[in-house]
Formats: C-alpha cells, sequence, structure tokens
C-alpha cells in the first residue's frame, strides 16, 4: 500500500514538472529584464542631463567672463540658459528646469584675474506632478582675462 | 524496429509541453528585444548629441566648414552658435513612422568675442 501510495506521488510530481522550467526562468527572468531595462533608461537620462548640465555650466561661465561690463555678465550668463531651454521640446521643458549659479573670487567679479565658477542644476521632474524625481549638479570655472 | 518504436515514444514525450513553452518565452523574447533597442536608441542619442556638439565647438573656434546652425546675439557682443536639429530614428517598432530626435547643441562663438 505503502509502496503504490509513493509510487503515485512520484507520478503526480513528474507530471506537474513537464514544462515548468521554462515557466520558472520566466517568472525569475522577467522581473530583471524589466529592471535592467529600467536601470538602463534611468542611467542613460541621467549620464545626458550630466553632459548637457556641464556644456551649459562650460558655456554661460564663458558668456559670463567675456562680457564686455560686470553689469551684464550675469544678464549674458542667463541668456545661454534661456535661449537654450527655448530651444527644448515643449514636453522637456517642462521636464527638465535648470538654475544658475555664479560664485566669484572677487568682488566686482570681473577683476581681472578673478575666479568664475558655475554651477548648473539640471532638476528632472516626473511626468504626473512637478515633483523633482532626480537631480544633477555640474560646475564649471574660467579665470577673467589678465588684461581686461 | 523495436528501436523505432522506442525512438518514436521518446520524441513523443520530449514534445509535451512544447506549445506551452513556446507561448510562455515568445513575450520573453519581445521584452529582451524590445529592451536592447530601447537601449540602443538611447545610445545612439547619446553619440548624435555628442557628435553634434564637437561639430559646433569646433565652428566655435573657426575651424569647421559646415553651416548648419544658427547665430544667436548675446547681450553686450558676441554670438552664440546653436545647433537645432530633428532626426529621424528607425527601430523595429516603428519602421514606417520614425520617432524624430531632437538634438540640441550650444556654444559661445569664440571667433565674436572682441
Amino acid at each position: 500500500m505503502k509502496q503504490v501510495l509513493s509510487n503515485l506521488k512520484v507520478k503526480i510530481l513528474n507530471a506537474r514538472s513537464e514544462g515548468s522550467a521554462i515557466t520558472e526562468f520566466l517568472i525569475f527572468t522577467l522581473p530583471f529584464f524589466t529592471a535592467i531595462l529600467f536601470m538602463a533608461i534611468s542611467i542613460n537620462e541621467k549620464s545626458m542631463a550630466i553632459s548637457e548640465a556641464k556644456n551649459l555650466a562650460r558655456q554661460s561661465v564663458r558668456a559670463y567672463v567675456s562680457s564686455p561690463s560686470d553689469q551684464l555678465a550675469q544678464a549674458r550668463a542667463d541668456q545661454v540658459i534661456t535661449l537654450y531651454t527655448n530651444m527644448l521640446s515643449e514636453g522637456e521643458r517642462y521636464r527638465r528646469e535648470f538654475i544658475l549659479r555664479i560664485k566669484c573670487s572677487q568682488s566686482p567679479c570681473l577683476s581681472a584675474g578673478a575666479q568664475v565658477t558655475a554651477t548648473i542644476e539640471v532638476n528632472i521632474h516626473s511626468n504626473e506632478n512637478k515633483s523633482i524625481s532626480s537631480s544633477v549638479t555640474a560646475q564649471a570655472t574660467e579665470f577673467v582675462d589678465l588684461w581686461r | 524496429m523495436k528501436y523505432f518504436k522506442w525512438r518514436k515514444s521518446t520524441y513523443q514525450l520530449k514534445s509535451r509541453g512544447n506549445v506551452e513553452s513556446i507561448l510562455t518565452i515568445l513575450p520573453q523574447v519581445a521584452i529582451f528585444l524590445i529592451s536592447l533597442q530601447i537601449v540602443f536608441l538611447y545610445l545612439n542619442r547619446g553619440t548624435s548629441t555628442y557628435l553634434d556638439q564637437s561639430v559646433i565647438a569646433r565652428a566655435a573656434v573657426g575651424i569647421s566648414d559646415r553651416q548648419d546652425y544658427e547665430y544667436a546675439p548675446l547681450i553686450g557682443g558676441g554670438n552664440l552658435l546653436i545647433m537645432n536639429k530633428s532626426v529621424s530614428q528607425y527601430s523595429l517598432m516603428e519602421i514606417f513612422h520614425p520617432s524624430k530626435l531632437k538634438l540640441l547643441s550650444i556654444v559661445v562663438d569664440e571667433t565674436s568675442i572682441e
């Protein structure tokens, strides 16, 4: 009797295990693939934002230090950011927020040999609401011409 | 003869559940291919942006022959060079209606600064 039951148990187990390897593989790997996909997208988005922020910081600090007067310097740096933002597609414009901060080693800023640092903060908003999903910061430094 | 009978029976045994296996693995393969494609599209976007930035950076120091960028005057003198391109991106999902990709590069024109 015991032997019969044991044989029956083995038979049932064998019958149920047919084709289950693929299902198990699927159950285990599907979440991994989905996670890898989201990770790849987010890493790429972040790296693009870093590259964009670095370039914007470099260009805005360049516009700043090449200003003919101290009064126009901030407006020139802001103009770089404004022009760039205006050229973005509508969706991207609302999604990304650029914040520019300028720090100078001397006062007034455009003194010969002064160090000017531009910091760009890119806040990426999630599509659904306006909360910040990630943030990227980049800095660029330039020296004011010694012979200006 | 006996051997062939035995082989036939083993093949019959092996073929059990094959349709189900295909049905379950097909979405998996589709997801895998789509994810590869999305990663490829993102990489393509990054490469194109970097290449455009290099072109416009060369133009800013006066060593580029290309003219597919526009000038924007800066307050107080000088110019900004802006390359604003829209390119089509082909993928397996959108063969007939390729998605548009916007590439934007900006640089201060060094040749215009006095």
